[in-house]
């Protein structure tokens, strides 16, 4: 994601810009997949168990499992958003006796998509407010999450968060509504009530939760599904993730989230559709062998890649997962479920599960590596919902490699662009024209147009060492 | 700067924006010349029509055009055949969506689209609905759309249930919505009805008894239906008590009985011969069929308010023929007849009595409880008891505090008269804005508390000073009353309602900031005025007290007039009844 940021961006302000990406598929680490594709997808890293993922699927076909009980300790906690783009589950609401199977799944394994990463979009997220900005977001198109669910007490809840949910709740007593309402309208400005919580200062979020007279029912929605944070964070972080949440109410519907329709892999993907528009050049299949240094100044070059030809560059951008050292693993875990409104009393059933780590680089700081100054990492997903860091590092390496430009300035209108025959570097193509093609491999197409395909976007990438993924190494002088 | 993509500067596209906007002007002008002429000369062709379509599709709000594109329908609609004409007018609901687009809230499509839609042969109803949901899916506040969709309803004869479950989907998705809160309240009604037989033993006087209760229960809603709408209505100002929408809808589910007009009370003076009739609202006697019987002879005699500014009042007066009724050994029966009702009120006035009156005993229950009346106490008791939970939790929420006083008056007035006053002082305090108003409702419910306990007391003495009455009121109440005290208040006036006190003898309004007397007009009984510590500044203030015939003490100490030179002489030359003059 935030490789594609920075293409988007150097390419959006006149660099030239090559992306490579060792694999056939756009996204890298946050692809996403329609079924089939992420059964291919677990095929590819059985083989390899390649260096940052490693994925084993359990499967029960026909059988009911029950829910394995570490469901709860891989992802965050109890709280589960409402499975997104997968519209499989819908199916089973006009006939709630239809048992899906695997077998079905298999075979409407077209008709929804599967993240890699579990992320959603804030509606004022970093995310958003880019993709407003930079005009990104006219290539996709998103929805709006309907609900928020959470798991308590062996039940699936629906978690009242708007004002709308509030009053409608059934599950609340008129007091409890009061207590919550006034709550959360207090998390909204709480900067300008700080009698409120100064005492809590040094204490936790939880304890600070016991002293606002909430019911149980109160604190479990507070704190696991609006905050969204562990009991053990301070007070004032708590406060300021509510009110993050609330300020995402509301504007674009009842719930904070907001989701690419075919998955989150589409944003990479349209990030890398910017870059090409505007001349960026995208190899897939193709990664980079190595780097060369210019021996006095110590800084990278050019790069070689696998086919032995060299590309001068004067910045190289890499995803830190091909030289990075993290240890920390993000564990996911996939679940096909029925439709979380109707289970039976005995909870839902797991068709089909998989378990994968994938390495978490989100916190490593480029000082620990030895690299040529003009050689810039990423991160890889980190274990947030949002997409708030990637957008920040993203940025960051922006400004170190054009400090006096403009991150991502809105894309022109098509009507505003001058045509004065071919520039230097014909680029500035129309928006539906493919990109230009001198440089790009066989393999190499433009991002943009392959929402049929839908076999989700560019690399976030792996592969780099260099030049690969999704990393833009704006090429210039040597 | 290589590699850029080239873009037109700001300079260029307002230059090019310009120019677009001149052509299209251009144009627009021109079509509405062609218009224009066009109408002069009478044309109603199918150019024209497309003339004014083009026109419209820009500019919606051109009402002109839309008043000449019906008169150009109505005319095809004569030459052409039914099918055609049917295909002409759903062409017309397709270009007004268009238009709709442009503006949601242009007066001029609607208005049309309503039209159009009575006049298709084949109305496609579903279709207008849908229509209707997705615009109010857009903005649930739109009017216009509230509006033709009510007429949709109503043409294609939607199911009132159907209708109900509707605005509930629109309040579950924000209840800030009066239209639907106010749409509810006129199909609670219809949908469940309360039941026709007394719903209640304390109520079944007014179905059974012969005089007519002052209540009438019209557009109730049965009580089952009714505690839902407690709960969903709590439900919304629970969740958010400053939104008044919900509020307002709670007053009107809490009760809104009217008072049956009826005579409340007649009074008959021998001395005056005079007769006083009361209502129990205010009526133009004057032109609706009152008439005196006595002794079983109709009398002509001319009805008056008693106060030349009301042609409607709740008191009117007539005087009798003189000697009609003034000899003190004669015993006289009255009847006053209300045709325009259907009702009357006999009156006995006895051998030696000087005055008689004959009255419904005024209560509680008829006199004040009409703005909140339901038919049980017990839910009446629960619904404070929900709103004092909510105060506990929202002690500043004006909305709460307003209501449990309206609660606390429809069941214990004089109970919770004290618990009412700090509220009141509460709301003046939180809702500053507002504070006159509490003020004279304050000044309302009291004068009512006093009123209540006066009848209890059964006497014609009215006390109600040091009250921080703001304003009178409920003074036709007061027809009775001989001795009335309104000192240490913030009253600026004596309102012309204050003639209806037709029995008075004694005022007494010391200490406040009266500057006017405008009520003290004919007042056939007043002896005794104490003006102490007022404002009346001019000698002309105290002019109408000359239409007082019995009027022998006067105190204006402390009131500015008192300043001017030779007063005493002026005054006593205006008022030379008055023999205890003190200033």
């Amino acid at each position: 994601m935030n490789l594609s940021v920075i293409a988007a961006a150097c390419s959006r302000v006149g660099q030239r810009v090559l992306h490579v990406d060792r694999r056939n598929y756009y996204a890298g680490n946050w692809a996403s997949f329609t079924f089939n594709g992420l059964l291919s997808w677990i095929e590819e890293y059985k083989v390899t168990s390649g260096p940052d993922a490693g994925a084993e699927q359990t499967q029960q076909e026909g059988q009911e499992g029950e829910v394995p009980s570490q469901a709860e300790e891989t992802q965050g906690g109890e709280k589960e958003e409402e499975q997104q783009a997968s519209p499989s589950p819908a199916e089973s609401q006009p006939e709630p006796k239809k048992k899906i199977t695997y077998t079905k799944i298999v075979k409407e394994g077209r008709r929804f998509n599967i993240d890699l990463v579990s992320k959603l979009m804030f509606s004022r997220g970093s995310l958003v407010d880019l993709l407003i900005k930079s005009n990104v977001s006219r290539y996709a198109e998103f929805k709006n999450v309907t609900r928020i669910l959470t798991y308590r007490n062996g039940k699936v809840e629906q978690v009242p968060c708007s004002r709308a949910d509030v009053f409608g709740s059934k599950q609340l007593t008129v007091v409890e509504k009061r207590m919550l309402m006034k709550f959360l309208t207090f998390c909204l400005d709480f900067e300008q009530h700080p009698e409120e919580y100064q005492d809590f200062s040094e204490h936790s979020f939880w304890d600070f939760l016991q002293t606002k007279k909430l019911t149980e029912n109160l604190q479990h929605f507070i704190l696991h599904s609006i905050a969204m944070v562990i009991p053990e964070v301070c007070t004032v972080e708590g406060l300021r993730a509510t009110q993050h949440f609330l300020r995402c109410l509301g504007r674009y519907g009842n719930t904070p989230f907001l989701f690419p329709l075919y998955g989150l892999g589409e944003i990479p993907q349209c990030f890398c559709r910017m870059c090409a528009v505007f001349g960026g050049i995208y190899c897939l299949r193709h990664s980079v062998q190595c780097l060369v240094l210019d021996k006095e100044s110590g800084k990278c070059k050019a790069v070689i890649d696998t086919h032995g030809q060299r590309i001068s560059c004067s910045h190289f951008v890499v995803e830190d997962g091909y030289i990075g050292k993290s240890e920390r693993y993000i564990t996911f875990m996939t679940r096909v479920l029925p439709h979380p409104g109707e289970e039976e009393s005995r909870g839902p059933t797991v068709l089909w599960a998989l378990y994968f780590n994938m390495r978490d680089t989100s916190a490593v700081d480029r000082s620990s590596y030895d690299l040529p100054s003009n050689v810039h990492v990423c991160a890889s997903p980190d274990t947030a919902l949002g997409s708030d860091h990637s957008i920040k590092l993203a940025e960051a390496v922006f400004r170190q490699l054009l400090p006096d430009e403009e991150f991502c300035p809105p894309a022109p209108n098509p009507e505003d662009i001058i045509y004065d025959g071919d520039g230097p570097q014909g680029e500035g193509p129309g928006f539906e024209e493919a990109a230009p093609a001198e440089g790009a491999g066989a393999q190499g197409g433009e991002s943009a147009e392959r929402q049929e395909g839908k076999e989700e976007t560019e690399g976030a990438g792996d592969a780099v060492t260099q030049g690969a993924g999704d990393e833009p190494s704006p090429t210039s002088e040597e | 700067m290589h590699g850029r993509v080239k873009l037109k500067s700001t300079a260029q596209q307002e230059e090019e924006k310009r120019k677009e906007r001149e052509k299209k002007l251009k144009i627009y002008v021109a079509s509405r010349d062609a218009i224009f002429a066009k109408r002069m000369e009478g044309v109603l062709d199918d150019e024209a029509l497309q003339l004014t379509q083009q026109l419209l599709s820009s500019n919606p709000d051109f009402a002109t055009l839309w008043n000449y594109r019906r008169e150009i329908l109505l005319h095809l609609e004569t030459v052409r055949e039914e099918d055609d004409v049917q295909k002409m007018y759903e062409a017309e609901l397709l270009f007004l969506e268009s238009c709709l687009k442009v503006n949601p809230k242009s007066y001029g499509s609607w208005h049309h689209r309503g039209w159009v839609s009575a006049r298709l042969p084949r109305p496609d109803w579903a279709r207008e609905l849908g229509l209707c949901d997705r615009c109010l899916s857009l903005d649930d506040r739109n009017f216009h759309c509230w509006d033709y969709r009510r007429m949709v309803v109503k043409m294609s004869g939607v199911p009132v249930d159907q209708e109900l479950q509707f605005t509930d989907r629109l309040i579950g998705s924000n209840f800030s919505n009066y239209s639907s809160w106010h749409y509810r309240s006129t199909l609670l009604p219809l949908l469940h009805p309360e039941s026709p037989e007394p719903p209640s033993p304390c109520h079944q006087p007014s179905h059974s008894s012969p005089p007519p209760s002052p209540q009438t229960h019209s557009h109730r809603v049965c009580e089952e239906q009714l505690l839902k709408e407690y709960e969903l209505v709590q439900n919304a100002f629970f969740t958010d008590p400053n939104d008044q929408s919900a509020w307002f809808y709670y007053r009107w589910l809490l009760g809104r009985a009217e008072r049956e007009e009826m005579i409340s009370c007649v009074f008959v003076s021998r001395e005056d011969e005079r007769v006083a009739v009361a209502f129990s609202r205010p009526v133009n006697a004057s032109s609706s069929g009152l008439m005196l019987v006595l002794d079983g002879q109709p009398q002509r005699v001319e009805w008056r308010s008693v106060h030349p500014h009301f042609r409607h009042s709740p008191v009117w007066i007539c005087e009798l023929p003189p000697g009609t009724i003034s000899d003190i050994i004669n015993e006289h029966n009255l009847t006053v007849h209300w045709t325009e009702k259907h009702t009357h009120r006999d009156c006995a006035l006895y051998t030696g009595r000087s005055e008689s009156w004959c009255r419904d005993s005024a209560t509680d229950q008829e006199l004040f409880r009409s703005e909140l009346s339901v038919e049980k106490t017990s839910v009446l008791q629960s619904e404070l008891q929900s709103c004092n939970q909510l105060l506990e939790l929202e002690p500043q929420n004006k909305w709460c505090l307003l209501t449990i006083v309206l609660l606390m008056r429809a069941l214990d007035p004089l109970g919770y008269e004290r618990e009412t006053l700090s509220h009141f002082q509460t709301l003046k305090e939180v809702d500053s804005m507002r504070s006159a108003y509490y003020g004279d409702l304050c000044s309302k419910f009291m004068i009512e508390n006093t009123i209540l306990k006066m009848e209890y007391a059964e006497v014609r003495v009215f006390s109600l000073s040091d009250k921080n009455l703001t304003m009178l009121c409920h003074l036709d109440q007061l027809l009775l009353v001989t001795h009335i005290n309104l000192s240490c208040n913030l009253l600026l006036r004596l309102p012309p309602q204050f003639a209806m006190l037709q029995c008075l003898e004694v005022l007494e309004a010391d200490d406040n900031a009266i500057e006017n007397l405008d009520g003290l007009y004919y007042l056939p009984k007043l002896q005794e005025v104490s003006l102490k510590n007022n404002q009346i500044s001019k000698l002309s203030d105290l002019q109408l007290l000359t239409s007082c015939p019995k009027l022998t003490c006067l105190d204006l100490r402390g009131n500015p007039v008192t300043q001017i030179a030779n007063i005493q002489s002026e005054l006593t030359e205006l008022l030379p009844s008055v023999t205890d003059l003190l200033i």
